[in-house]
């Protein structure tokens, strides 16, 4: 597969006239998973919305593969990137397997429909939940689908929005080893995280935001450290670090 | 879909032409179907004539408006993401009803310096449709530009409030000396004395409109995740909620032209329908035209048959049919089933 | 012996009434006084007189639109006060106890009243030539025989509504030698027929009540293109607006052109 490479050059975004980034640069690299990380409001999701093209910035630019932004067409661009925002509710109870298979639209029908969304359904531990009406999963089952319906398509960029968000822990796993596996396999990989020891161990590289700012980019070995999260996040905090697994035990408020 | 669904969707496409033969043989005068079949639509015979130029234009009517209503609701369901949107919600029927009465009523001064456009027919559904497409206008701008679903139903109330109000007053101060009871035609609806020539004033419309209201579906697909979903699967910018719009305006306000503004078809059909398609919005589409057109010719066998000193208005007996389906739709959503 | 009484009371009354303003409180009646009096004797009319779906004569300017309300006709203090049958009762007798002349008219729903009725306002309103003359016509037209060699007729109104027996425009078109099949198929006073009922009778006139020329929905049917027939074969008759409100003025006209009418129709046979 062919990997897709997306650099920020000083990404502005405004909503509602309101500075939410500003002076953005960054780089997404093909077989790398990136891990957006920081507190409440900082700007993750404009910053993901941003790079999945549904929001239009107002400085600065996106390119992909050095392709300016603005210059592909939507069509284009969904074939290009996938993205599962923070917060999606289906608004009719479809089943399962055909919510999934909406990820498949910018495809269009494709022959071995059925097979690719079982697929999909796998890969989140969730094939027996195809015939379900969606409105009928609980939150960590219905999240576990609409990742099946991320990870359903061609795209070489995925985008997730916490997407770890409202799963049980051995799904938490299980779903960050998926996306581990598609950055190995050479797609380009962000996903915006609240877990830091989960960004730490699966994450090759992590920005960290603070007030639609990039405070730090790097390994997660030179992002979290307790100097920088104090900063960030206003807390103490303590890492240990055992094979490249972080154990990240946050101690107090600063 | 599964296969009693499917079943389900097979009994309705058939019914539709039994519902059909039901109503070329229903009427106040009995005739000889066969004969009058034979005999051919150009033939002078009484039977012939009531068949080929009273009864058919108006079950075909029935079907078209029926089926535009429908989809138009299934569509703006769709677009809105909300299973109590009707048709008439963005002000498409009223701002289509307005355009009507004040040709039709006031009309006159136009017919002088319009003339040709007035004889051939086209003014009114055109106007109609204008009329429908400035309120739909109306309800965008004063929602806002990027308005999301909550914006566009507010302002879409406020404006059909008015126009209603608007209508009104057109009928009241009309120069008709029936201007009370044309309120209630153009609010409750009527097939009565419709012939070919409104059934071939509304359909290219209805066809317009069914041809980008289908075009838009995957939009309506994609939609069912939420539009920041629908962006990244492809479906970003104006482009398609306006054509969605467009092929309400064009389909919906073509039948309210010609048939006064029919409720409830928009609101129940969808509902019903829903459950059949795997709730996909997609197909939803031409089933709900489909049950659409099957309920109004129902209605309208219904209206027919009535016996009584005013004609039975169309838009009370789809409230009768449909009303009874939606208490139904309540009870089993409240033992537990999916609305 | 009563030809003799009739004139006598004639002459009576033509003496008695010298009236040089006359006012109405019915919509018909203002419509005769428009029609067939002076204008310099007319003081008032009622103001839907003013709307130009009623009336046909001028309407001179001096003339007093009131809303059926005493006060408006004590002002313009007329010698006469005609009302109707129905409406602006309590005015008339308020009228009446100050010491106006008011006279009630009946009203006319069938030949018989419609006669009645001329003779009432021959009494009231003294010597009056087209009055007269319409009398007299109507009278002549009423003692011709009925004709023999009858053709068939259905009346389509607004509102696809009918007339049957019983009624005055079901009377006039039978003594113009019409079979009303309406009134044959059972329909008293006003019925409801459909279009497909009407191709299905095939009556050799249709008659349609005419008056309004603005668009309504309640007209649809008469537009419809199955009654192009009709129109294109000269078979369609289209009753005054007239005589739905006030028949006095119009009624010897209709009846006259509907005799030519039929005759004209049983010569094509």
């Amino acid at each position: 597969m062919k990997g897709l490479e997306v650099s920020c050059l000083q990404l502005g975004l405004e909503r509602q006239r309101r500075p939410v980034l500003s002076e953005i640069s960054c780089v997404f690299k093909p077989f790398e998973l990136t891990a957006v990380v920081g507190p409440n409001g900082a700007g993750k999701s404009s910053l993901l919305q941003a790079l999945a093209g549904v929001l239009a910035p107002s400085a600065g630019h996106i390119e992909l593969d050095g392709q300016p932004a603005e210059r592909i067409s939507p069509a284009q661009m969904a074939r290009l990137c996938a993205y599962l925002p923070q917060a999606e509710t289906p608004a009719w109870s479809l089943r399962a397997a055909d919510l999934v298979a909406l990820g498949l639209l910018p495809w269009g029908r494709p022959k071995d429909r059925e097979r690719r969304v079982s697929a999909a359904l796998q890969l989140v531990d969730a094939q027996q939940l195809a015939e379900r009406p969606v409105t009928r999963l609980s939150g960590g089952e219905l999240r576990r689908v609409q990742l099946a319906r991320l990870l359903v398509g061609e795209a070489p960029l995925l985008i997730a929005d916490e997407p770890t968000a409202a799963l049980d822990i051995r799904h938490q796993l299980q779903l960050m080893h998926t996306f581990r596996r598609q950055a190995d396999a050479g797609k380009t990989v962000v996903l915006a995280l609240h877990d830091l020891p989960m960004a730490a161990r699966f994450c090759d590289r992590i920005l960290l935001l603070e007030q639609g700012r990039l405070v730090a980019q790097g390994t997660p070995e030179d992002v979290f450290t307790p100097a920088l999260i104090g900063d960030v996040y206003g807390v103490t905090c303590e890492f240990r670090w055992r094979d490249g697994v972080a154990d990240f035990v946050p101690l107090d408020l600063l | 879909m599964s296969s009693s669904d499917k079943l389900a969707l097979t009994l309705l496409l058939l019914a539709l032409p039994l519902a059909l033969v039901a109503a070329l043989v229903s009427g106040p005068v009995s005739i000889d179907l066969g004969a009058a079949l034979t005999q051919g639509w150009r033939s002078e015979s009484s039977d012939a004539v009531i068949l080929w130029q009273l009864r058919l234009p108006r079950a075909l009517l029935a079907i078209l408006v029926g089926a535009a209503l429908g989809m138009g609701g299934a569509a703006m369901q769709g677009m809105l993401r909300n299973p109590l949107a009707e048709p008439a919600l963005l002000g498409v029927s009223s701002g289509a009803a307005l355009a009507a009465i004040l040709l039709l009523y006031y009309g006159s001064a136009l017919q002088a310096s319009w003339g040709s456009a007035w004889q051939s027919g086209w003014l009114l559904p055109a106007l109609a449709i204008a009329g429908a497409f400035s309120a739909v206008g109306c309800v965008w701008l004063l929602a806002g530009r990027g308005a999301g679903a909550g914006q566009l139903v507010l302002a879409g109330v406020a404006i059909n409030a008015f126009l209603s109000a608007l209508m009104a007053l057109a009928l009241n101060y009309a120069p008709s000396l029936f201007a009370m009871q044309e309120i209630v035609f153009w609010l409750l609806g009527s097939l009565a004395n419709r012939g070919w020539d409104q059934l071939l004033l509304a359909l290219p419309f209805v066809l317009l409109g069914a041809i980008l209201l289908f075009s838009a579906r995957n939009y309506l697909r994609a939609l069912s995740l939420g539009e920041d979903s629908a962006a990244s699967l492809g479906y970003r910018g104006r482009r398609y909620p306006l054509s969605i719009l467009l092929g309400i305006a064009a389909a919906v306000g073509a039948a309210v032209a010609v048939a006064g503004t029919i409720g409830f078809i928009g609101l129940v059909v969808p509902h019903l329908m829903r459950p059949l398609v795997g709730q996909d919005p997609g197909r939803l589409l031409w089933t709900s035209a489909l049950a659409g057109a099957l309920l109004l010719l129902l209605a309208d066998i219904l209206v027919v048959n009535f016996v009584g000193a005013q004609e039975l208005r169309i838009g009370a007996v789809t409230a009768f049919i449909g009303a009874p389906f939606f208490f139904w739709l309540i009870v089993s959503a409240r033992r537990g089933q999916q609305l | 012996m009563k030809k003799i009484f009739l004139l006598t009371l004639l002459l009576v009354t033509q003496q008695a009434t010298a009236q040089n303003r006359i006012a109405s409180l019915n919509l018909c009646l203002d419509q005769i006084l428009l029609n067939w009096l002076p204008p310099q004797k007319i003081a008032s009319v009622t103001w839907l007189s003013a709307d130009d779906h009623y009336r046909k004569a001028p309407l001179p300017k001096h003339v007093y639109l009131n809303r059926g309300r005493a006060e408006e006709l004590l002002r313009l203090d007329p010698d006469l006060i005609l009302v109707g049958q129905f409406g602006a009762q309590r005015a008339a007798a308020r009228l009446r106890n100050l010491g106006f002349n008011v006279v009630a008219i009946p009203d006319a729903y069938s030949l018989e009243q419609l006669l009645d009725q001329l003779s009432a306002l021959e009494k009231t309103l003294g010597h009056n030539a087209p009055l007269e003359k319409q009398k007299r016509r109507l009278e002549k037209l009423l003692v011709q025989p009925v004709p023999r060699a009858r053709a068939s007729a259905l009346i389509l109104s607004a509102n696809n509504i009918t007339y049957g027996s019983g009624m005055l425009e079901h009377q006039l078109l039978e003594r113009a030698g019409f079979a009303n099949l309406a009134a044959k198929q059972g329909v008293e006073q006003l019925g409801r027929v459909s279009l497909e009922e009407v191709v299905a009778a095939q009556p050799d006139l249709l008659v349609l009540y005419g008056g309004e020329k603005d668009f309504a929905i309640a007209h649809l049917a008469a537009r419809h293109p199955v009654l192009k027939n009709y129109i294109d074969s000269g078979r369609v008759y289209t009753l005054p607006a007239e005589l739905g409100f006030c028949p006095a003025l119009v009624a010897a006209d209709v009846l006259q052109q509907l005799t030519e009418k039929r005759k004209s129709l049983v010569e094509q046979r």
